[in-house]
């Protein structure tokens, strides 16, 4: 399993992202304002109600100089004690019974019973914890108003923006503890549903060679247990010294676990240990991959093998076509017993060949500043089979040795070199053994993964996620907290967005409104391609227009004045859809539990574009609540 | 701005519009009113004359249309001046979820009061209001009239210079219309400013130094109660219990002054006066009931006065 998606580091993302920041701050205080003005305007005339503006954003300063975290706090804990009080914590209830349900329907004998449990809870809390926020701040502030509770706190020397922010602290601190409690409970039904172990005695255990010394080596089976049983080979020299070796069960839905023994012969009591490997949160470190043709030239793109996403590039077998990853500050000292790759790739056939085997693939290791190139490995590889290979510290080479160089076209037909062809030194290759980091792995970390097909006819496709070093693994808990910590954002975004259009919003408009603007940020991508014109089919009227006709996506609209109003139309409504666009979040990138399920470390870098994303939001939404409030006439 | 004006307004006008901008009403038209520091302001009007429109655009919970309203000479719309002011509202507006103590607790908070003073106060103020025995139980399940107790409380917590109370006698019974007059005459002694907005005239009359009566929207009368409620072509003279032939003597000398006796006899007391004097004495006789006196017995129907 991979993961698709890669981020940007936040030095990459930062700058883009403070300039839309900016743009987003002006739009937000320009929609509060004229929202203000015209509410205002209707009620009291354009002179008064421009007035009544400019006093709000001349207070404005001094009102948010002189918030006082006193008052915040109390407003806070009043929020707090309300969502308590009324009876918000049926949401336990709610949850552990579908916790006590879940336990029933989801089958631990899956394939892979982690990512099953994982996903499941990470979707109940979700779900729950954004039900639970979207309701509790949807509902407060249109609940002063509706109980005229807020006559007598706008009475006493509460700021607008006082409220405003007590009430999402207050919603955000019973929301944590609530997702907190939760949590716990959550890693712990995952850990206690998929805690198991095997029996394994002498009898399931055949022998298959003694050594000279008459020490057996035996394999078998263990018991079954939640409808799976792990093939088990314990080598001999393990059965006559346990002492310092680590055997393994071998793995089976997604898990092993540890065999140790005790006595000798006979009296031999095998024990398994509880389940090893399953979850995990691998660090991996991603290339940059590119492609070589079977010309011999790298290119930025492989082949096309007719699949409509092209997600993936394919390379020809039996060629001299390669995928190639160039990888960085690759060092000795974090790798110390050799490079572990893990890589997915596609595998696309054109005949079936040998289908009882997979196709045949080579990867090598190169060196990018002095050309040597070594095979370290032959695999079999079937279709998103994920295979781990590690490249030891002395190599001893696969296949003959080269030293080649990497070459690339460019458009005006010159040919650019990595390394000048009359500067490769054969020597390098004359070796019967390689020293990974001394002869593959440039003094400053450099080095390429290559991946060939070895099979004619068939391709070998992949993107550049496919292939990664996996670093080292983090705390398993720790990836998790990181999951509950996306929840966490996405749900302080909800609460701010539920809090602010309920200053100015009846409590059911405010809950649709941040449901809209929500639903627009999961689909945050498309509907930025919508809005810029790149979606294929046109814009919202063509769509509808070939709708009713029945017409397909490629007919043309007709060449006359209906056509060019219904252009013109689309182009106003995509400005609509930039604006609202960009009035949500990009709820994808909160949506982190995949890694998690998938055993993949959620990276830090993704973590901080996560939360300086929801403080970015937080800022000029909190600005539109304070100045929606503070232009709204509470006793109207 | 004369220093002792706490509040003033300047021709201010509140007109309610409806969702098209359309007038729907006038709620007030050009007020000018000043009320001075240390005085009991008496509001008066019927029912949408204006009265809670003027509490509103004072404490900024409205928008003036046109004009001015100053509060401590600042703007009404201004939140500092919040913390010299106590609000008593129609209703008590209050987070029914909360206790008495924790309400208090709260709105002492907004004000920043330190701790140990924040508590003293609220359990005095829950004192003061005779809620103690109910501080812990949800606003919820208080009846309307400790509601509004409880509401007077909050009204109080900061120690207000200025107290603007919308009908404050609302809900109470007569008891607690008494004790809510006595404690605004108690306010006053200490030196705060009133503001009251009222219907009930007796309680107006009772506690005002001045009063506004206003109308439609219009401020028709103002000025200090005594001048406003002297009779000026009638003397009115009280002394303690004369014998009837007493009564010919005086007719005589109201005469000879080319006076006229319009009524004489025993003054009659308020039913608010006997109401608390019943109260009075049963609370220091808690086993006196009621006696019927046998003249007072109504007749059968077929019984006569002989037997």
């Amino acid at each position: 399993m991979v993961l698709e998606t890669q981020f940007p580091s936040v030095n990459q993302w930062l700058p883009g992202a403070a300039l839309v920041w900016i743009i987003r701050i002006g739009a937000f205080c320009l929609i509060a304002l004229t929202l203000g003005f015209l509410i205002t305007g209707v009620r009291m005339g354009p002179r008064r109600a421009l007035l009544i503006v400019w006093h709000a954003i001349k207070n404005a300063f001094s009102d948010l100089a002189n918030l006082s975290f006193k008052r915040i706090f109390a407003m806070a804990m009043l929020s707090f004690k309300e969502a308590i009080r009324r009876k918000i914590l049926i949401g336990f209830v709610v949850f552990i019974v579908v916790l006590l349900f879940a336990g029933m329907f989801l089958d631990p004998s899956s394939q892979d019973p982690a990512r099953l449990y994982i996903n499941f809870i990470f979707w109940v809390n979700n779900a729950l914890i954004l039900l639970l926020a979207l309701f509790i701040s949807s509902f407060s502030i249109p609940n002063d108003f509706k109980y005229k509770t807020i006559y007598t706190l706008a009475t006493k020397p509460v700021r607008a923006g006082e409220i405003v922010l007590g009430r999402i602290l207050g919603f955000t601190l019973m929301c944590t503890a609530m997702l907190l409690v939760m949590g716990i409970l959550s890693y712990g039904f995952v850990i206690r549903s998929v805690a198991h172990t095997h029996k394994l005695t002498s009898d399931d255990l055949r022998s298959v060679a003694t050594t000279q010394e008459g020490v057996q080596a035996l394999e078998g089976k263990t018991s079954t247990v939640k409808e799976h049983y792990h093939s088990v080979y314990l080598p001999p020299e393990f059965l006559k010294d346990p002492a310092g070796k680590t055997v393994m069960t071998e793995t089976t839905n997604g898990h092993s676990h540890q065999i140790t023994f005790t006595g000798q012969g006979k009296e031999r009591q095998y024990k398994l240990s509880g389940v090893k490997n399953m979850f995990t949160a691998r660090v991996p470190i991603y290339g940059r991959l590119r492609f070589r043709d079977t010309t011999n030239f790298d290119s930025e793109k492989g082949i096309n093998v007719g699949d409509e996403w092209e997600y993936r590039s394919f390379i020809q077998g039996n060629s001299p076509a390669a995928l190639i990853w160039y990888f960085q500050d690759i060092k000795q000292s974090s790798f110390p017993n050799g490079l572990p790759v893990e890589m997915t790739l596609g595998v696309f056939r054109t005949h079936k060949g040998n289908i009882e085997r997979g196709v045949m693939g080579g990867l090598a290791i190169r060196n990018p500043e002095t050309g040597l190139m070594v095979e370290t490995h032959l695999f079999e590889s079937v279709e998103f089979n994920t295979k781990r290979l590690l490249v030891p510290i002395k190599i001893k080479p696969a296949s003959r040795p080269q030293v080649i160089s990497s070459k690339k076209k460019l458009p005006n037909g010159n040919v650019i070199y990595d390394i000048p062809e009359n500067k490769l030194n054969q020597a390098y290759a004359q070796k019967a053994e390689f020293d990974l980091f001394k002869d593959l792995v440039t003094s400053d970390g450099r080095v390429e993964i290559w991946v060939r097909c070895l099979d004619p006819m068939q391709y070998f496709g992949a993107a550049e996620p496919d292939l990664y070093i996996r670093a080292y693994d983090a705390p398993f808990a720790l990836n998790f907290i990181k999951g509950f910590a996306c929840i966490w954002l996405e749900m302080f975004l909800i609460i701010v967005y539920g809090v602010t259009l309920s200053s100015l919003l009846s409590a059911p408009i405010a809950i649709f409104g941040t449901m809209f603007i929500m639903i627009t940020g999961v689909f945050h991508e498309y509907v930025l391609k919508l809005a810029y014109g790149l979606t294929e089919g046109g814009g919202v009227l063509e769509s509808l227009y070939r709708l009713l006709r029945q017409d397909n996506m490629i007919t043309e609209l007709p060449d006359n004045i209906l056509g060019d109003v219904i252009s013109m139309s689309d182009q106003a409504i995509n400005y609509v859809i930039r604006f609202v666009g960009y009035l949500a979040p990009d709820m994808s990138l909160f949506a982190n539990s995949e890694y998690v399920a998938s055993g993949f470390d959620i990276p830090w870098n993704l973590m901080t574009i996560d939360a300086l994303t929801a403080l970015a939001f937080f800022i000029p939404l909190y600005i539109v609540g304070y100045l929606c409030m503070k232009l709204r006439e509470i006793a109207a | 701005m004369e220093t002792d004006v706490i509040i003033e307004t300047r021709n201010l006008t509140k007109t309610y519009r409806d969702f098209w901008g359309r007038q729907k009403v006038q709620a007030l038209s050009a007020l000018d009113l000043k009320i001075y520091r240390g005085e009991i302001f008496g509001l008066l009007g019927p029912n949408g004359s204006g009265k809670t429109t003027t509490t509103k655009l004072l404490l900024g919970l409205l928008f003036p249309s046109s004009g001015e309203a100053l509060v401590f000479n600042n703007p009404a719309d201004d939140v500092a001046k919040n913390e010299r002011i106590g609000y008593l509202p129609e209703e008590s507006y209050l987070y029914k979820f909360l206790n008495a103590e924790e309400t208090l607790d709260f709105y002492g908070r907004l004000f920043r009061l330190p701790t140990n003073i924040r508590r003293q106060r609220v359990r005095d103020l829950i004192e003061m209001v005779g809620l103690g025995w109910a501080k812990r139980r949800q606003l919820k399940e208080y009846s309307k009239g400790m509601t509004r107790r409880i509401g007077l409380a909050q009204a109080l917590i900061n120690d207000p210079e200025l107290i603007i109370m919308d009908e404050p006698t609302t809900g109470l019974d007569p008891i607690g219309c008494r004790e809510m007059k006595d404690l605004i005459l108690e306010l006053k002694r200490q030196g705060k400013t009133i503001l009251m907005c009222s219907h009930l005239l007796a309680d107006v009359q009772d506690v005002c130094d001045r009063i506004g009566i206003l109308y439609q929207g219009e401020l028709k009368e103002m000025g200090r109660v005594s001048d406003l409620l002297q009779v000026k072509d009638v003397t009115d003279i009280q002394t303690t219990k004369l014998p009837p032939e007493a009564e010919a003597e005086i007719r005589r000398v109201v005469e000879r002054f080319g006076g006229q006796v319009k009524s004489y006899g025993a003054p009659s007391s308020s039913l608010e006066e006997l109401f608390l004097k019943v109260v009075e004495e049963g609370k220091s006789h808690p086993g006196k009931r009621y006696q019927a006196p046998d003249s007072s017995r109504p007749l059968d129907a077929n019984q006569t006065k002989e037997g």
